[in-house]
């Protein structure tokens, strides 16, 4: 029988560092570098390096990019909890392998929005010491920043570390030079009956409470937007529902790239069949119906009676300065719509294609986030300004490639650290 | 004793969301400037603590060691 020693391989490929690998987080090191420079020159020089104006009086947009990625960033993260909350809370079994990336891939994608709002502030030490100051809870803004960042966030770090325990405490039975790391996340759990009964009882009401508490969070966000009355191309009561979904599309697509990526990595025999990708696939198709639904609606309700500076902002959007990013977003969810869909009836799902379909959402997505922030400060003011304009600079580009490179290194170091995909009972109880 | 705690904790964490989210922080129903402040400053950070204590309890929950329910 083997002995184990520190270089013994765990699981899951947890502790292998292989040099695509290495390769892998040198390249993300250097691209956070270069974001971490590029925001380090924005905080000394100042906002005036972005691309970022005054709305109205210097004709420019006050949410750019930054806040199209939080936005993005929190939608990413609402599917990810939601897949994870619903395969625990209905005991799908098969899905299960899902459950872990799904938890690891809402508790990054919050971080990043955060690290995001703080790169859109000026001021940000002054910005999150007002916040929890002076927040008004009439304003969308207490639910989103209390609620999203600070409840939203602590809820899933602490659904993640409960639902790793059991794999660290089996991991950390090992003695692997991770076997410290193990031991600390496990935090004494030793899988008792007692306990693995407890476990699945704080998860399941952790995952009932989260449910509820992520629609009204996501919700809120939407009406940051959806609620304010002098700004066209905001105001709309379908702003949270359209929000929430293209929440799904966004989180969902990314879930299947990940799942893609980690069947390649660690083999498909984790439990990562057709069966998982056709699920998904499925899920993704009927919220790429049901946002088309909305983004049909909305546009019929802005062109047909809309009010001026409303078509105004409408008329940016689909021939103006902003249509070339309004039609390949269009493009971006329609191709995958159809993929999907021809797949669905054939009922033949492939990796290639849904991972296709996964990264083009996406792109459609920052797309579609991109247009809601932006052309409405620059095309809808209410008061007689000339139509302005936005171009992020390269400091805003290069802090949110800082920021997509952070969060692959993060999830990337997971999943040498813990199983991204949970153990099965059978090496648990061994 | 560990279900005690736990619970304690929720109800701790919603009433400390409650009366924050309704009695400490700007007054409900009044558009003046002049009550924008909140009544207490940091309310939002009560209501934020709420939260977290709330779902704090999961851990106390899952954590706590066996002996505090013999106990």
């Amino acid at each position: 029988m083997a002995t184990a020693t520190p270089d013994t391989p765990l699981s899951r490929g947890v502790g292998k560092l292989t040099g695509g690998w290495l390769g892998f987080v040198g390249a993300m090191l250097v691209l956070v570098a270069v974001g971490a420079y590029a925001y380090s020159r924005e905080v000394s020089e100042g906002m005036i390096l972005t691309g970022m104006r005054d709305v109205g009086t210097m004709g420019g947009a006050t949410w750019g990019l930054y806040i199209s990625f939080v936005v993005y960033f929190v939608g990413v993260s609402f599917a990810g909890i939601t897949t994870a909350a619903v395969i625990r809370i209905f005991n799908l079994n098969r899905l299960r392998p899902l459950a872990r990336m799904a938890e690891v891939v809402t508790v990054v994608s919050l971080v990043l929005a955060a690290l995001a709002i703080i790169a859109d502030l000026g001021q940000p030490l002054r910005g999150i010491v007002n916040l929890f100051r002076y927040a008004r809870p009439q304003s969308p803004f207490f639910g989103t920043f209390t609620l999203v960042v600070a409840g939203y966030l602590w809820a899933s770090v602490v659904y993640l570390w409960l639902t790793s325990r059991s794999d660290a405490a089996v991991l950390a039975r090992q003695p692997t030079r991770l076997q410290w790391l193990h031991r600390l996340v496990a935090a004494g759990y030793r899988d008792t009956p007692a306990e693995r009964e407890r476990h699945s009882r704080a998860t399941f009401w952790l995952a009932i409470a989260i449910l509820p508490m992520l629609v009204i969070a996501h919700s809120t966000l939407g009406f940051v937007f959806g609620l304010q009355v002098g700004r066209p191309g905001w105001y709309s009561a379908l702003q949270a529902p359209a929000f929430v979904v293209l929440a799904g599309v966004s989180g969902i697509g990314a879930l299947i790239v990940l799942a893609a990526i980690v069947r390649k990595m660690i083999g498909r025999e984790v439990g990562l069949d057709m069966y998982v990708f056709g699920w998904l696939g499925r899920v993704l198709l009927v919220l790429l119906l049901a946002y088309a639904y909305f983004m049909v609606t909305e546009l019929l309700t802005a062109t047909y009676a809309g009010g001026a500076r409303e078509r105004a902002v409408t008329r940016a959007m689909l021939w103006g300065d902003y249509s070339w990013v309004f039609w390949s977003s269009v493009a971006l969810l329609a191709v995958p719509l159809v993929a999907l869909m021809v797949q669905a009836l054939t009922r033949r799902w492939t990796v290639a294609w849904l991972v296709a379909s996964g990264i083009a959402v996406n792109l459609g997505a920052i797309g579609k986030r991109y247009l809601i922030t932006v052309p409405s400060q620059t095309h809808g003011t209410l008061l007689p300004y000339v139509e302005g304009s936005y171009a992020p600079t390269w400091i805003e580009l290069a802090v949110v490639g800082g920021l997509l490179a952070l969060g692959a290194l993060l999830i990337g170091m997971y999943m040498k650290v813990l199983p991204i995909v949970e153990l099965e009972e059978e090496e648990v109880h061994a | 004793m560990r279900r005690a705690l736990t619970i304690g904790m929720i109800v701790a964490g919603v009433t400390l969301m409650g009366v924050s989210y309704f009695g400490l922080t700007a007054p409900w129903g009044v558009s003046s400037v002049a009550n924008s402040d909140p009544r207490i400053p940091f309310a939002p950070a009560i209501f934020v603590v709420g939260v977290m204590l709330a779902f704090g309890s999961a851990l106390v929950y899952e954590m706590l060691p066996d002996r505090f329910d013999r106990k």
